[in-house]
């Protein structure tokens, strides 16, 4: 009898709980804005805000870094969490900014330095849920791949107010990739050789939907993880697959800290009878302190690097500087000392 | 265990402590409303109190009312609720198990809470649902555990202590599935964050549905707490006593679990109050749990707020109060086992 | 007539019988010592007696109502039971500890009130435990533990205390002072029970004693009807001697030489 009610009570507690927490999900609708607006990448309806008034924009996402950078927002940013110096030695606003979190947003923080904006993630609702209810707006872009990267500019530069700017920033990276596709389009078939990213431990793989095989396949070569997908992740597939693959070349990223370095695999005897080892094919996409393989601007760049290392031939190491020199240029409006970045080339 | 105070802990000592407590709490609360990194000063954010309890007409921008009411009131009032509910869940278990180095975790109440909401996490379900999913996670978890000894036909109090240890593995296991099978970039990060606990993004809104899930449980552990003392002499000894054992412990645990879940519902897990707490309410007012059950509240909750008001203002960046905790809590409870270390606890 | 055990067997969860077809009775101010030896099923019994353990066969009566159909706390009212090994985890003090015995008397949500507490004072005043009252039960002696135990169980006055061998951790000056405790109490009219497997304490006790053997056997009776050579040396197997002390004016059991 008294295990009846006990159990009639957990039972009751149960239910109470499900008819509570039930009524917290439903967010409510906000009212739609009028004029102009703009669609994010969460596909939430945002008001352009005022005619030209600057905005003060904070950010915990270092993805957004280099887009804020390329379309010469950073006087605008109070808040940023950049992922190394190069970004904060390079551009004084970026250096001025404080911190307000990384990933996760300080609210009062936030508050604090008067943010009006916020750049975020796409797929993080808890806390657009909270700053939205500060009264700080929330732009979230999503730039996983090429498309995202593009339509990250189009957005940032229609809410912000900067088409012109990102006009010239699309327009320079068309002419950049219709420069590869002509390089590219010299190099017979049978030539063409396989590659492979890695990731941060060994056996870890860039899925063939990620940007890094994009980038492989855009510069000629064969994506050895074609048709391998982990929804845009990151995907371990193990060591003995990689084997099987047996890519021509192993690029290894710069986007996450290695737990291996690139003299462990070409000393190690289990991998020695991989061509890519045989060949000494085997190098970590640049830099130390800038990264050519993260979704930016400078995936242009990876695209170059990666040209060049699977076909010197076609794509010689003084036209690759020339590039390099021209992006950072482009960007920067300086060139920067490549044991600075952290590379070599040849 | 051996009190710090030597004076008589009769009833009017545990009154005045509980008095002197009480006004901490308060003095603490208000303070904590006047601190953070927003600059409002101490009297415009009491001002904005007052006319926002009062409902009059606001006389200060927005974004600082928001500061005030959005953000720092209901932070402050989680810390304290979520304190006094961890420490008095503690204190229940472990007078219910008779083993002061229990956590109010130990029959699996927050390694449940954990899949639940990593589950909502993967599963990419809104804000409020997660809330949901810790809850329910929690009181399966508990109930597993619960019902794993009577399946083995042996209902001993350490039987539940093993089939905590067994049901705590396996959902460790589950949880590594789904941080695996996890995005590392956003769920994974999400997750590890959640686990850690926090107020961070607390809102009254997230805090007003689990109130009757922390205020009755309360009140019911309150009720028991002179049972808790005579099952606390041992499973035979109370049974010897008259006392109902399965159905009074059951009571406890449902009691202790409904706060634990609704505990870590709203901040996650935090470790430590639950564990150290109670140690500290028994060296000031003694074992007898009809003292020890309001002081360890009171304890708790102010031990909370304290912390968490140091993790608002400490730093550029938030960091997670379970960092804190550890740091206060870890010495603390070294320093009370070299203090007992000739004694029975 | 306050207990009433008859034919009772017992076996744990698929192992030999340890009691087997038991019967025995109690009167009020009535000592009853049960020797055996270790493994008997001395606790057992005790168990049995208390309702916490379900006999296969038999049945014990309390006050003439099958103790199966009674509630815990109803059990708890008419017996108190002294456990063999007290070993408090919580410190309460020795007041806290022995208003406890009053448990059965309160209501479940309820607390000890005025007349619990003045019965708590005055049984430890009676127990000589007044001085002890404020320390923690952690910190006394054994002995003294043992004392609030018995102060614990007569505290709510039962009708009879069933006692799991109360001498098995103290020194012969404690032993000595526990029999006397107990003696008095069958002299107040509490029926009490005695677990031991000293002959000398039954014989000391006098009233009534049954011994129990390996095979759950249990013979019961007067004291000196019951504790007798052949029966010990059985029962223990070892060369016990009975012999007549006439200035103690009474039997005791000696150890043959090594």
């Amino acid at each position: 009898m008294k295990r009846k009610l006990a159990a009639l009570l957990l039972a009751l507690a149960m239910a109470l709980s499900l008819a509570a927490c039930a009524g917290t999900g439903d967010a409510e609708a906000s009212p739609s804005p009028t004029g102009p607006t703009v669609t994010d990448g969460a596909g939430r309806v945002l008001a352009v805000p005022g005619d030209g008034g600057a905005e003060r924009i904070a950010s915990v996402y270092a993805t957004s870094v280099p887009f804020l950078v390329a379309l010469g927002l950073t006087d605008q940013v109070v808040a940023i969490n950049c992922k190394s110096v190069f970004w904060t030695n390079a551009d004084k606003h970026l250096d001025a900014a404080v911190s307000v979190g990384r990933g996760v947003v300080d609210l009062e923080a936030l508050a604090a330095c008067g943010a009006t904006v916020l750049v975020h993630r796409a797929n993080d609702s808890e806390t657009v849920e909270a700053v939205e209810k500060l009264g700080v707006d929330v732009l979230c872009i999503s730039a996983e791949d090429m498309d995202g990267i593009y339509g990250t500019l189009e957005l940032l530069a229609d809410y912000f107010g900067v088409q012109d700017r990102a006009e010239e920033v699309i327009a320079w990276m068309d002419g950049k990739f219709d420069r590869i596709d002509e390089i590219v389009a010299q190099i017979p078939q049978e030539e063409r050789v396989t590659a492979l990213v890695m990731g941060s431990e060994l056996g870890r793989v860039a899925g063939g939907d990620m940007l890094q095989s994009w980038m492989i396949e855009k510069a000629g070569g064969i994506s050895s993880a074609a048709g391998v997908e982990n929804d845009s992740n990151w995907i371990t597939v193990g060591v003995e697959t990689v084997f099987q693959w047996d890519p021509d070349f192993l690029f290894c990223t710069s986007s996450a800290a290695l737990d291996y370095t690139v003299d462990d695999i070409l000393g190690d005897e289990t991998w020695s009878a991989m061509t890519a080892v045989e060949e000494g094919h085997v190098a970590v996409i640049p830099t130390k302190i800038d990264t050519w393989d993260m979704p930016g601007i400078a995936s242009v760049l990876g695209t170059f690097w990666m040209l060049h290392e699977m076909y010197p031939d076609y794509f010689s190491v003084e036209e690759l500087e020339a590039e390099i020199e021209d992006y950072y240029t482009f960007l920067f409006g300086q060139t920067f000392d490549p044991d600075y970045l952290g590379y070599t080339l040849g | 265990m051996r009190k710090l105070l030597p004076a008589g802990r009769g009833p009017l000592y545990a009154l005045s402590l509980g008095t002197l407590l009480g006004a901490l709490l308060l003095v603490g609360v208000v303070c904590a409303v006047c601190t953070g990194k927003y600059q409002v000063s101490p009297a415009a954010s009491l001002e904005i109190l007052f006319q926002q309890l009062l409902g009059l007409e606001s006389t200060y921008p927005e974004m600082t009312v928001n500061v005030v009411m959005g953000l720092r009131i209901p932070r402050i009032f989680a810390s304290v609720l979520v304190g006094a509910a961890l420490s008095l869940s503690g204190a229940a278990y472990q007078g219910v198990f008779s083993n002061p180095l229990i956590s109010p975790d130990f029959l699996g109440v927050s390694s449940g809470a954990c899949i639940g909401a990593a589950l909502a996490i993967l599963l990419g379900l809104p804000g409020g649902t997660l809330q949901l999913f810790a809850f329910v996670g929690g009181i399966v978890a508990v109930s597993l555990t619960v019902a794993l000894p009577t399946a083995l036909g042996n209902r001993s109090n350490i039987m539940l202590v093993l089939s905590g240890v067994i049901v705590g593995s396996a959902m460790s296991s589950i949880l590594g599935f789904i941080k695996y099978v996890a995005d590392p970039e956003t769920e994974l990060a999400a997750i590890t964050y959640w686990t850690m606990g926090g107020f961070t993004y607390i809102s009254l809104g997230d805090l007003l549905p689990t109130l009757p899930f922390l205020i009755l449980p309360a009140a019911g552990l309150l009720l028991l707490s002179w049972r808790i003392d005579v099952l606390s002499l041992g499973e035979d000894e109370a049974r010897a006593l008259g006392v109902n054992v399965p159905v009074i412990r059951g009571l406890v645990i449902l009691c202790s679990t409904l706060l634990t879940a609704s505990s870590v519902c709203i901040a996650g897990t935090i470790s430590w109050v639950g564990l150290v707490i109670p140690h500290l309410g028994r060296m000031l007012v003694g074992p007898d749990h009809t003292r020890l059950l309001p002081i360890s509240a009171l304890l708790g909750g102010l031990f909370l707020l304290v912390v968490d008001t140091l993790t608002r203002i400490i730093g550029a960046a938030e960091m997670p109060i379970s960092i804190l905790t550890g740091l206060v809590g870890a010495p603390f409870y070294a320093w009370l086992l070299w203090r007992q270390r000739r004694r029975a606890l | 007539m306050i207990y009433e055990v008859n034919g009772l067997s017992f076996a744990y969860h698929g192992g030999p019988r340890v009691l087997d077809g038991v019967s025995l009775t109690l009167e009020r101010g009535e000592v009853l010592s049960i020797l055996g030896p270790n493994g008997a099923g001395k606790s057992t019994l005790l168990g049995c007696m208390l309702g916490m353990l379900v006999p296969q066969e038999g049945s014990v009566r309390l006050e003439g109502r099958d103790i199966a159909q009674l509630k815990p706390r109803d059990i708890a009212r008419l017996v108190s039971y002294v456990p063999q090994n007290l070993a408090p985890v919580f410190g309460y003090t020795l007041f806290e500890f022995v208003l406890m015995g009053r448990a059965p008397l309160i209501p479940t949500l309820g607390r000890p009130g005025p007349a619990d507490r003045a019965a708590a004072r005055e049984v430890l005043e009676q127990m000589g435990l007044t001085r002890l009252a404020d320390r923690a039960c952690t910190e006394v002696s054994g002995g003294e533990r043992q004392q609030a135990a018995i102060a614990r169980a007569i505290v709510r006055q039962p009708q009879a205390v069933l006692f799991d061998e109360p001498t098995a951790h103290l020194d012969v000056g404690n032993q000595l002072r526990t029999l006397r405790v107990l003696k008095n109490l069958s002299r107040q009219g509490y029926a009490v029970v005695v677990t031991t497997h000293d002959p000398n304490h039954a014989i000391l006790l006098g009233g009534r004693a049954a011994i129990l053997d390996r095979a759950g056997h249990l013979t019961a009776g007067p004291a000196e009807e019951i504790i007798r050579e052949d029966a010990l040396r059985q029962v223990y197997q070892a060369d016990l001697k009975l012999q007549w002390e006439p200035q103690l004016g009474r039997t005791v059991c000696l150890f043959p030489n090594l």
